[in-house]
C-alpha cells in the first residue's frame, strides 16, 4: 500500500514539475475564435499523421488581441489571427525580443441571403448593408422600402448568426466600423440551420452567415451582392479569392513564433498546417486559399522570413499578389 | 375470527407479534420515504440553485458600474448646467462601460470628453464603499429587469428588460388556450356524457396519445406544415411565428385539458344528473346548469394546469416560434399591436434558455446569470399558477354525499 500511494505522489510530482512538460512535446496555439476551429481541424489530422505522433498540440481562445498579448510575451508557439498583426502589437514583440513568421491559412467569408422570392434585393452598396443592420436601425428600419424606395413595401425580417459565433463577430466588425454594435431585433441563431429554414420560408428575410454555409444551401436561398463602390459582387469562392468581394471576406492567419520553428514539433505542425492545403478549413466552413498561396508560403516558413507583409495592405488586393 | 376495522392503528396492532411482517411494513414505509425525501430535496436543490445565481445577477458588479458611470454622468451633467429631461435622457444612456457609451455620453454634455467622463466614473469606483456598490447594483439591476421593454442581454449594446420575453410566453399561452380549451371541454363533455361506452374507451386513449408525442415534433410539425398554411394566408408572414406555435400547442394541451375535465365529470354524482332529467331538463341544460358548476374546480384546474403548461414549454416555442424578442417601438399604439400580434416571431422566456444553452457563454458572465434570472422568474410564475390551481380547486369543491 505504502508502496503504492509513493508511485501515485512520484507520478502525480512529476506531472507538475516543469521539466516534464518540457520533455513532453508540444504546440501551444491561442488566438482568435474564428481562426481555432481550423487549427483544431489541423491538430486532429496532424496528430494522426506519422509526423505527429506523441506531439500534443492544445489550441486555446482568448481572442485575436488577447492571443497577440501572450504571443508577443512568449507565452506560446503560434498565434491565430483572424485580422493582420498591428503596428503597436509588433512594438510589443519587438520589445520582448520575439520575431514571427507571418503565414495565410484560409478566407472567412459571410454572405447576405435572400429569399427565393427575393427579386429586387440582388445587390445592396455596403452603406445599405450597414445602414439595415447598424445599431441605429434597430426598431427604426423595419420595412424593405427604407432601405431603397425602389423597394417594395414588405416587413423586414431579419435573421443571422448567433452573437457568440466568430461569423457575428466579423459582421459586427464591418457593419459598426469595429466601434457600434449590430441591432439586436434580429432572430440569432447559433444554429446555421435556423437561419436557411428561417429564410428560405419568409418571402421578406434578409439574413447573414459563413459563405461555406450558403454554398450548401444554393438551392433554397439567394445570394446578396455587395457593392463595395465599384460594382456588384457575388459572393464566391473565386470572388473571395481575387479579393473583389470585400469587405465581407477576409484572409486569416496564424502567427509562427521564430525561435519556436528551432523546435521539431513546431516545425513538423506548421508544415502540416501549409501542406493540408486549406481542406482541413474547408472541412469546417471556410474558404481555401488559391494554391500559390500555399506553395508560397512553405519557402517562406522553411527560410523563416519574418515580418508581417498583410499590415499594410489595401483590402481588396488579391492575396496571390501581396503574397509572392 | 377477529373483525378487521382497518385504520393504521388497527394494522399495526394486527402486525404486532409477528415481526417479520412488521420488518417488510417497516422496510417499504422507509423506501417509500426515502423517494419522498429525495424529491423535495432535489426540488429545494434546483430551487436553491436558481435563486442563488439570481441574486448574484440582480448583485452583479456590471449593474454596480453601470449605476455608478449614471452618477458620474448626473454629476458632470448636473455641473454643466443641464436639467431636467435633458438630464434624464442622458443619464439613460449611461449603461455600460463601453468606450463607445462613454464617448456618446460626452458628446451630449458641453465641455466634457471621453476621457473626462472616464476619469470620474474611475474615482467614483474608487471611493464608492462595497455594500453601496451592492446597493447600487441591486437597484440598477431591478430597474432595468422590470422596467426596460428591450431583451438584448447577448449582444453589446445590453439590455435587461423581462417584458419582451414575458410577452412571448404569455401570447403563445393565449393562442394555445384559445385552442385546447374549446377543444379539450368539448372533448371531455363528449367524451363522458354522449359518446358510448364503448367509444369512449376507444377514443380516450387516442386523445392521450397527443400527450405520448415528443413536443419538438409537434415543433417542427408547426414549422413544416402549419406555417405554410398560414404563409398562404398572410404571405407577409415569417415562417417562425407565434400563431403556428401557438395552435400546435393547443393541441398538443388539449389532453391535459380533456383528461382532467373527464375525471371532473365522471365524479358528478349520477343522482344529480338523474334528478335533472326527472325535472324534465334537457341534456343540453343538464350540462350547462348541473354538470358545469357541480365539476368547475375540477375543470379550472385543468385549465390552469394547460397554462402552466404552455408557459413551460421549451422545444415546440425554440422550433417553431423563433428566437427574436419582440421589439416594441417608440408609440404606445405600435407596441400594443407589437404585442398582441401572433403573425411575428417572438422569443419565450424558455426559448431564450434555450437559446443561450446552445452557444456558449462563458460561466459566472453576466449573459450566464440572465439564465438563472429568466428561470426564476419562469419559477415563480408556474409556481403562481400552481398555487392558483390549488386554491381553485379546494375553494371551488362542490361535496355531495
Amino acid at each position: 500500500m505504502k508502496t503504492l500511494t509513493t508511485v501515485c505522489l512520484a507520478a502525480v510530482l512529476s506531472l507538475l514539475s516543469p521539466a516534464a512538460w518540457a520533455q513532453a512535446k508540444k504546440v501551444v496555439v491561442d488566438g482568435s475564435s474564428t481562426v481555432a476551429p481550423i487549427s483544431i481541424a489541423v491538430a486532429e489530422g496532424f496528430q494522426k499523421s506519422p509526423a505527429g505522433q506523441g506531439i500534443q498540440v492544445s489550441v486555446a481562445i482568448s481572442g485575436t488581441g488577447g492571443g497577440f498579448k501572450k504571443f508577443c510575451a512568449g507565452e506560446t508557439d503560434i498565434s491565430d489571427a483572424s485580422r493582420p498583426i498591428r503596428d503597436s502589437e509588433i512594438e510589443v514583440c519587438k520589445k520582448n525580443g520575439i520575431n514571427f513568421v507571418e503565414i495565410p491559412v484560409a478566407y472567412d467569408g459571410l454572405t447576405l441571403v435572400t429569399n427565393k422570392a427575393n427579386d429586387w434585393a440582388k445587390c445592396l452598396t455596403v452603406d445599405q448593408v450597414k445602414k439595415v443592420w447598424g445599431e441605429d436601425a434597430e426598431g427604426v428600419i423595419t420595412n424593405w422600402n427604407q432601405i431603397d424606395p425602389k423597394f417594395p413595401n414588405l416587413p423586414l425580417t431579419l435573421f443571422g448568426a448567433g452573437t457568440d459565433s466568430g461569423t457575428f463577430d466579423y459582421f459586427k466588425e464591418v457593419v459598426g466600423d469595429g466601434k457600434k454594435d449590430v441591432r439586436a431585433d434580429y432572430t440569432p441563431s447559433e444554429d446555421d440551420n435556423v437561419i436557411v429554414t428561417g429564410v428560405a420560408g419568409s418571402r421578406s428575410a434578409l439574413g447573414f452567415f459563413g459563405l461555406a454555409y450558403y454554398e450548401e444551401n444554393m438551392d433554397k436561398l439567394n445570394a446578396v451582392a455587395i457593392d463595395n463602390g465599384s460594382g456588384c459582387v457575388v459572393p464566391s469562392p473565386e470572388t473571395v479569392q481575387n479579393g473583389t468581394y470585400a469587405p465581407f471576406s477576409r484572409p486569416l492567419f496564424i502567427y509562427v513564433r521564430s525561435t519556436s520553428i528551432a523546435r521539431p514539433e513546431v516545425k513538423a505542425f506548421v508544415e502540416y498546417y501549409i501542406q493540408d492545403k486549406g481542406a482541413a478549413a474547408r472541412k469546417v466552413g471556410y474558404i481555401g486559399l488559391p494554391e500559390s498561396v500555399y506553395a508560397a508560403a512553405l519557402p517562406r516558413f522553411r527560410n523563416i522570413v519574418t515580418g508581417s507583409v498583410f499590415k499594410d495592405i489595401k483590402p481588396g488586393t488579391p492575396i496571390g499578389e501581396a503574397f509572392k | 375470527m377477529q373483525k378487521l376495522t382497518l385504520t393504521p392503528q388497527s394494522v399495526t396492532e394486527a402486525l404486532r407479534g409477528q415481526p417479520d411482517l412488521q420488518r417488510r411494513e417497516t422496510i417499504i414505509q422507509m423506501v417509500m420515504l426515502a423517494c419522498a425525501i429525495f424529491c423535495i430535496f432535489v426540488t429545494a436543490g434546483i430551487v436553491f440553485i436558481l435563486s442563488e445565481v439570481g441574486v448574484q445577477f440582480f448583485t452583479d458588479e456590471y449593474f454596480a458600474n453601470s449605476g455608478l458611470l449614471q452618477r458620474a454622468t448626473q454629476n458632470l451633467a448636473t455641473q454643466a448646467g443641464l436639467s431636467g429631461s435633458e438630464l434624464n435622457d442622458i443619464i439613460r444612456l449611461a449603461v455600460d462601460e463601453r468606450p463607445v457609451t462613454f464617448s456618446s455620453i460626452a458628446e451630449r454634455i458641453p465641455n466634457v470628453t471621453p476621457e473626462i467622463l472616464r476619469e470620474a466614473y474611475e474615482n467614483l469606483k474608487q471611493t464608492t464603499s462595497t455594500g453601496e456598490k451592492l446597493w447600487l447594483a441591486f437597484t440598477n439591476s431591478v430597474q432595468r429587469f422590470f422596467l426596460d421593454n428591450r431583451w438584448t442581454p447577448l449582444f453589446a449594446s445590453k439590455r435587461f428588460g423581462i417584458w419582451p420575453l414575458v410577452n412571448g410566453t404569455m401570447l403563445v399561452s393565449a393562442v394555445s388556450m384559445a385552442v385546447a380549451i374549446p377543444c379539450g371541454l368539448l372533448t371531455a363533455i363528449y367524451l363522458s356524457l354522449y359518446a358510448s361506452p364503448r367509444l369512449f374507451s376507444l377514443l380516450r386513449p387516442l386523445v392521450e396519445v397527443l400527450a405520448g408525442i415528443p413536443t419538438v415534433v409537434y415543433g417542427y410539425f408547426a414549422l413544416l406544415y402549419i406555417s405554410p398554411i398560414i404563409q398562404s394566408i398572410y404571405p407577409d408572414a415569417p415562417i417562425f411565428n407565434v400563431l403556428s406555435a401557438g395552435l400546435m400547442m393547443g393541441v398538443m394541451i388539449i389532453p391535459t385539458v380533456s383528461s382532467i375535465s373527464i375525471d371532473a365529470i365522471n365524479a358528478v354524482p349520477r343522482s344529480l344528473l338523474d334528478g335533472a332529467y326527472a325535472l324534465g331538463a334537457t341534456k343540453m341544460e343538464v350540462i350547462l346548469r348541473v354538470v358545469f358548476p357541480a365539476a368547475t374546480s375540477g375543470i379550472v384546474a385543468s385549465i390552469i394546469l394547460g397554462i402552466s403548461r404552455a408557459v413551460g414549454e421549451t422545444m415546440l416555442v425554440t422550433v417553431a416560434a423563433g428566437q427574436q424578442p419582440v421589439s416594441y417601438g417608440d408609440t404606445f399604439w405600435s407596441a400594443i399591436q407589437a404585442a398582441i400580434n401572433p403573425l411575428q416571431s417572438m422569443a419565450t422566456m424558455t426559448a431564450f434558455i434555450a437559446q443561450v444553452a446552445l452557444g456558449d457563454a462563458p460561466a459566472g458572465s453576466i449573459q450566464y446569470k440572465t439564465l438563472y434570472a429568466v428561470g426564476l422568474s419562469l419559477f415563480l410564475m408556474t409556481m403562481a399558477m400552481n398555487l392558483l390551481s390549488q386554491y381553485v380547486s379546494t375553494r371551488f369543491r362542490e361535496v355531495y354525499e
